[in-house]
């Protein structure tokens, strides 16, 4: 948790130094809405109706709540491609689904070069909804972060993080029946820590770092209160990983393939 | 018969005195000549029979070189003639005093004061002509002058209701003389015209005023209808004021006013039924300009045109009936002030100056200044809540050149089916351009351009606007500001179904909005802000399937964007696109409601 804090305070301090060009501010409540957004620039940010910069309090994190909402979030620059983006994001319902894409695709398109950093928290909660985190990137030293806490049942979470940038991802999966699928490719450390509480629930982790001297480190942490629990963790490069399970019942099929 | 009188004096001293009496009794096809100089004397004239006639010396045929002749050098004359049906008379009174003449039908009478040959004007006389209608049909043509007199009065009633045809032409010509015309009947001409000395006042008032009265034609003033005003002689008459004005039940009938030099004033009023009536009014004079014109009856015609260098020029209109027209309404002036519905206080008129009940047309509203003031205070378009009503307005301008401001008070469209053109407001210099209220209320209104632009320092400002009521429909909305701001403080649509075509701000200082729903149905188009300042719009929807298909924010210093949303099925697309680096867009989101589709897009 110290590390999270650290990681988080860290991209705050790199966030504030940039010009803030593009923002958006919302807070909106119903059901079956569409929202497509799109933000190019140098540093593009979705957040609360309080938010400034950096901030991290409930009201300064944008707020969706309803069902059956389609949400599509893109942000990147086409341009320059050295645009920092930031997404903090709430939903509450089900049967929603987020497509949220920095450094766009997928399908917001963009040609895999952009060069900015990319920051997204994100708290989903309800039953049936489909998340789905794009980040990507070609600039080293950019950094690519998104942490993301699902609540219920039924979820289907895929995050991918693509590009030469240092990965991070801190997933927060507390329900039954939710997959979570997160994808990890470049050339920088890539770090991956999953959490898992309920029944059912699987993650199918990839991290595939072919860099010179490129690690991959996986947390995962599988807290199963009836039925079984189920990993499946891919690591090409560097090959550093905890699994932990905690089963009421049965374990799960824990499978972990190295150095592929 | 013929009978002959004829009594001359010289005039030496300066009280000199001559007393005249005669009383003519004369049959049908009398004559009677007179020429008479003299102090003090007093004149009756009574003719009963038809075809009697009163001229000059020695002529058999009445001309108006050759006319009966009152005058004196020195003291007043006291006139009185009265004649039976069908009589001519042709008179020139040079004296002071008074003359009264009672004429019968079909009558023509020629009537100078203060003759024009004179090289010193008569005053002071007090000219009173009596007409009454004989049978059904009977016409009457009188013809009477002051030329270059002061202080006359001229009473000119004609009491028969059923006179027909007649003619009445008064021509002053002096200063401080005041008129009165009565003409009853139908088809009925009055003509009043007034000019020649400068700085002087007259006062005219002509009614053709019964019940029922049809096609009269009462003008006044500088111009016949037929010719240009600039060809009228005589235009230099100032602080005129007129009263004019046709009695309930009056119908085709044309009023026409001509004013010129300063501090003219007309009013002008048609009855409560009347209709298909024309109205003409020129006022170009240098001073204060001050008309209002009311019209309570139907299908009548307003022509109204005040301007001049340096002229303050006002006008009330009040329309309360149906398919009336106003072809033209133009104001100008380099650098005084031109006000729409403002009337001053010695006009009664402060309410709703200018109003179209129903079915009624402004053809083209226009008001240019160059330093001056273009102001409308008050236009109302408005229709009875169980009549659908179809008002137009194909035009309202306001330019100007120099500091003065153009600007509204309030316009509104209610009822139904009421239109607007084109509304322009346009300024290259440090006036502004504002428009305090408009509004289109219940009913199917149009607006389709409106439009303020300015070059210079002023600003460009819709304090108010207003679509209550379903299906108003606004085609366009345009602000240009080269340096100066675009504001719409407050746009709202109250009712469900209105259309707002396009809103478009442009300049390099600040452009802000604000647009709100409180039912659903509503769509706005497209919302266009582009410059190098601020640019700002506050979007807030409130119901069902309201639509905002662009919002456009471009190239500001600042972009923002504000959407408070409550409803459903509601559509809203924005893209703000700043410009350099450091610049920036903000959008703000709120709102509660499903079925809403967001799109946004923001660019640097």
């Amino acid at each position: 948790m110290i590390k999270y804090l650290v990681i988080v305070f860290l991209l705050g301090m790199t966030w504030q130094a940039v010009a803030d060009d593009n923002r958006i501010r919302l807070n909106q409540s119903g059901n079956s809405d569409i929202y497509v957004i799109t933000q190019i620039g140098n540093s593009n940010t979705l957040g609360g109706v309080t938010q400034t910069v950096s901030e991290l309090t409930p009201t300064a994190i944008a707020n969706i709540s309803g069902g059956n909402n389609q949400i599509t979030v893109r942000q990147g620059d086409s341009q320059t491609h050295i645009g920092n983006n930031q997404i903090d994001l709430a939903v509450s319902g089900s049967g929603n689904i987020l497509n949220l894409n920095q450094g766009m695709d997928q399908n917001g398109y963009s040609n895999g070069l952009d060069q900015g950093g990319h920051h997204q928290i994100d708290y989903v909660n309800g039953m049936g909804n489909t998340i789905t985190v794009i980040q990507q990137n070609e600039a080293l030293n950019a950094g690519m972060f998104s942490s993301l806490q699902v609540i219920g049942n039924l979820n289907t979470v895929g995050i991918t993080q693509t590009g030469v940038a240092m990965h991070q991802l801190m997933a927060s999966v507390t329900g039954d029946q939710t997959t979570l699928i997160s994808n990890q490719s470049g050339t920088s450390p890539h770090t991956i820590n999953v959490t898992s509480s309920g029944n059912g629930n699987s993650a199918q982790i990839t991290q595939n770092n072919n860099g010179s001297v490129g690690s991959n480190t996986a947390s995962i942490t599988l807290n199963n209160y009836g039925a079984p629990a189920s990993v499946n963790l891919t690591q090409t490069g560097g090959q550093n990983y905890s699994i932990t399970q905690s089963c009421a019942t049965t374990c799960g099929v824990v499978t972990v393939k190295q150095g592929m | 018969m013929k009978l002959i009188i004829k009594y001359a004096k010289a005039l030496t001293a300066i009280w000199f005195a001559i007393f005249f009496f005669r009383t003519a009794f004369a049959d049908s096809g009398d004559y009677l000549y007179i020429n008479q100089i003299g102090t003090g004397s007093t004149v009756n004239i009574e003719q009963t029979g038809d075809l009697a006639y009163i001229g000059g010396v020695n002529s058999d045929t009445a001309s108006t070189s050759n006319r009966a002749n009152l005058a004196s050098t020195g003291g007043a004359q006291t006139v009185n003639i009265t004649q039976a049906d069908n009589n001519k008379l042709k008179l020139n009174y040079n004296t002071t005093g008074t003359l009264n003449f009672t004429g019968g039908s079909y009558t023509n009478a020629t009537i100078d004061v203060g003759g024009q040959t004179l090289t010193s004007p008569s005053s002071g006389n007090n000219v009173t002509y009596t007409g009454t209608a004989g049978a059904s049909g009977s016409a009457v043509t009188l013809n009477a002058n002051v030329q270059g007199g002061t202080g006359n009065t001229i009473s000119i009633i004609n009491t028969g209701a059923t006179t027909t045809s007649s003619i009445f032409n008064t021509a002053i010509n002096g200063g401080g003389n005041s008129l009165t015309i009565t003409a009853p009947g139908q088809s009925n001409t009055i003509t009043t015209i007034q000019g020649m000395a400068s700085s002087m006042v007259n006062q005219i008032t002509a009614t053709a005023d019964v019940v029922g009265g049809t096609g009269q034609w009462v003008g006044t003033l500088n111009k016949l209808p037929d010719t240009p005003f600039a060809a009228a002689a005589g235009t230099t008459s100032t602080s005129s004021s007129i009263v004019m004005g046709l009695a309930s039940g009056d119908s085709s009938n044309t009023i026409y006013v001509g004013q010129a030099n300063t501090g003219q004033k007309a009013n002008i009023s048609l009855g409560s039924s009347s209709s298909n009536n024309g109205i003409s009014l020129a006022q170009y004079g240098t001073g204060v300009n001050s008309s209002v014109i009311s019209l309570t009856g139907n299908s009548s015609l307003i022509n109204a045109s005040q301007s001049g260098t340096g002229a303050t020029n006002i006008l009330g209109l009040v329309f309360t009936g149906d398919y009336n027209k106003i072809a033209t309404l133009t104001q100008s002036g380099t650098s005084g002030t031109n006000i729409f519905g403002n009337v001053d206080g010695s006009v009664a008129n402060t309410v709703n100056p200018i109003t179209l009940a129903g079915y009624s047309t402004i053809g083209s509203l226009t008001q240019s200044a160059g330093s001056g003031i273009n102001s409308i205070t008050t236009i109302g378009l408005s229709g009875a809540t169980t009549t659908v009503t179809a008002n137009t307005i194909s035009t309202l301008s306001q330019t100007g050149s120099g500091a003065g401001n153009n600007t509204i008070g309030t316009l509104s469209l209610t009822g139904g089916s009421n239109t607007i053109a084109s509304l322009t407001q346009s300024g290259t210099g440090a006036g502004s351009n504002t428009i305090t209220s408009l509004t289109l209320g219940d009913g199917s209104n149009t607006l389709t351009g409106l439009s303020q632009s300015s070059t210079g320092a002023g600003n460009n400002t819709i304090t108010s606007m207003s679509l209550t009521g379903g299906t108003n429909k606004v085609t366009s909305i345009s602000q240009t500001a080269s340096s100066a701001n675009n504001t719409i403080s407050n746009l709202s649509m109250t009712g469900g179904s209105n259309t707002i075509g396009s809103i478009t701000q442009s300049g390099t200082a600040a452009n802000s909005l604000a647009v709100s729903t409180s039912e659903g149905g509503n769509t706005i188009t497209s919302i266009s802000q582009s410059g190098t300042g601020t640019n700002g719009a506050s979007i807030t929807f409130t119901g069902a399937s309201n639509t905002l298909a662009s919002l456009a924010q471009s190239g500001g210093d600042t972009n923002s964007f504000t959407l408070a949303l409550t409803g459903s099925t509601n559509t809203v697309t924005a893209t703000q696109i700043s410009g350099a680096s450091g610049q920036s867009n903000t959008a703000n989101i709120t709102g509660t409601g499903s079925g809403n589709t967001f799109t946004f897009s923001q660019h640097r």
